[in-house]
């Protein structure tokens, strides 16, 4: 049992990963909270919706030495895979923000309260959010404050209206800050003629100026909070209430023509070829059964869902795109997939970052999978961000001992493209070259050639000896 | 309704803010609470004006629990 570097910061128990459980210890302070949520009606509710993370206390008899001194310790399953905020779309941070709030509503009626609003506390499986901290559930006591009002604004409002309002998408900046998008931040970048809504003014611009004058003025600003009005418990309620309406009409503004975006539709290949690819994609998962899979490069989700109808448990993809994510996303929901599209930068993957830079884990120590595909995408690689095609394939096949990765020879129309305003410093760009490089790191048990153009689809297994 | 209850309030209070910026140790949600303290009461009135509505809106419609529970947060 591992103790997860992201939990240190709560001292009201910590998590820790084995093999097959993530397990949490609840502390000495934390237990009345705790036996006050346990015993409410709110737990099989919520579990019952998908809501919330199923747990059961774990007997001490069976206790590890790591729960020493705690009350409780709570058995929890664990998650297909981890991903954060910076790598959800815009309608997977908004569906994490109304699950936030709709779980607070819920909480409020039986007198709890979440204590923070971390965004990191949501997670998905597959198209559904779920909440994954127990510890953040307290009782509710009378005339308090929403006290993570500052921290939702941060990594769930503010991020949102970035990219609603601004047309901005949140991943770059959420990543680099990592707590999200600081109100003071964001009310300098709203246009005038926005700032007539009501809820912008309160919410951003006016937390922004109250924030301001607090830092000029600490004591008189703790005065008033102190001596201030106190927020009844309907007030609270109205708070939540408006935060709910307000984020559930919010879209992303001009996001119908991004680059990628008509890309599955409109690629160099015929449909033909497409079909005959899907084909492909289906029986190799058929044949191998993963739990997982991962599709690095997944566009709108056509091969990820091919894998998934060919046996594929559960399939992680990733894409650059937001609005092919969101394509993605809304197929995943609306046929209830076990898929998860996320946002990556291939040529710039999650870092391991945050406190100790253990906090948040890199892409890379998160993503190993049993099988992988990685189609129409080595060239955006090697060709757009000169990466060598050694490193791209070795980068590939490390997340995975089973797959199959697309060749898009210089010859194809999209290769030609992209070759067509610059100088063509790729002498080594072959489909012989491809076939010696990726020899190096596994062993090649087929190869397709699926389109006029030379397109050729490599299959690859790392744990044949060769 | 509402906008015009949370705005008379907010209008006034907004114009009583200052400019400028300095570093100081002070809890970050600072802000939010000063906020909540002075929108507190508006949000209280939309509560309590929403709740009749619907339970207006339940009567006319013969319907006893409309806005009961669900999971989007209408609540």
């Amino acid at each position: 049992m591992q103790r997860i570097a992201g939990s240190f910061r709560d001292p009201s128990g910590h998590v820790f990963n084995s093999n097959d459980s993530i397990f949490r210890t609840i502390n000495p302070t934390a237990s009345k909270n705790y036996e006050a949520f346990r015993s409410s009606s709110v737990v099989s509710l919520l579990q019952e919706r998908g809501d919330l993370i199923e747990f059961e206390e774990v007997p001490s008899t069976d206790w590890p030495e790591q729960a020493a001194g705690a009350s409780y310790l709570l058995r929890h399953p664990k998650l297909p895979y981890i991903s954060y905020p910076y790598e959800w779309s815009f309608s997977q941070l908004k569906s994490a923000a109304l699950l936030h709030l709709s779980i607070q509503l819920r909480l409020l009626k039986d007198n709890l309260v979440l204590s923070d609003a971390s965004a990191y506390n949501v997670q998905f499986i597959g198209h559904s959010p779920i909440f994954i901290d127990i510890l953040s559930i307290r009782m509710y006591q009378d005339g308090e404050y929403w006290g993570a009002h500052r921290q939702f604004c941060e990594q769930f409002l503010n991020p949102l209206l970035l990219r609603s309002l601004l047309g901005v998408a949140h991943n770059s900046w959420f990543r680099g800050a990592l707590e999200g998008i600081p109100t003071a931040d964001l009310a300098k970048l709203i246009p005038t003629r926005k700032k007539l809504s009501i809820k912008l003014f309160m919410h951003v611009l006016m937390q922004a100026k109250f924030e301001q004058r607090a830092i000029q003025n600490p004591d008189t600003a703790l005065a008033e909070v102190k001596s201030g009005r106190k927020l009844n418990k309907a007030g609270y309620q109205g708070l939540l209430q408006q935060m709910h309406n307000w984020i559930s009409r919010l879209e992303p503004a001009g996001s119908k023509n991004t680059v990628w975006g008509t890309y599955a539709n409109a690629n160099t290949y015929s449909s033909d070829e497409s079909q005959k690819k899907r084909e492909i994609i289906a029986e190799f998962a058929e044949k191998h059964r993963p739990n997982m899979l991962v599709d690095v490069g997944c566009n709108s989700g056509d091969f990820s869902i091919a894998a998934i109808k060919g046996g594929a448990k559960y399939v992680v993809g990733f894409d650059f795109d937001q609005t092919a994510l969101e394509v993605a996303f809304a197929r995943s929901r609306s046929d209830a997939l076990p898929y998860l599209p996320l946002w990556l930068d291939a040529s710039n993957p999650s870092p391991s970052q945050g406190w100790l830079q253990t906090e948040r884990q890199g892409f890379g120590k998160r993503t190993r999978a049993d099988a992988m595909i990685a189609l129409a995408f080595e060239h955006h690689l090697a060709i757009a961000k000169n990466v060598p095609l050694d490193q791209v394939l070795s980068w590939l096949t490390s997340m995975a001992p089973v797959g199959i990765i697309e060749f898009v020879p210089k010859e194809d129309p999209t290769v030609r493209k992209m070759l067509s305003l610059r100088e063509d410093i790729f002498p080594d760009y072959t489909v012989d070259e491809f076939d010696n490089q990726l020899s190096r790191v596994s062993k090649i048990t087929d190869r397709k050639v699926i389109s006029s153009s030379g397109r050729t689809l490599f299959f690859y297994d790392r744990t044949v000896l060769q | 309704m509402r906008k015009i209850a949370s705005f008379t309030g907010l209008s006034s209070a907004y114009f009583l803010l200052m400019n400028g910026s300095a570093f100081a140790y002070l809890d970050p949600g600072t802000g939010s609470m000063i906020l909540q303290g002075i929108i507190g009461g508006a949000l209280t009135v939309s509560v309590v004006v929403s709740g009749y509505y619907y339970r207006l809106k339940g009567w006319l419609s013969g319907r006893k629990n409309a806005g009961q529970d669900s999971k989007d947060g209408g609540e």
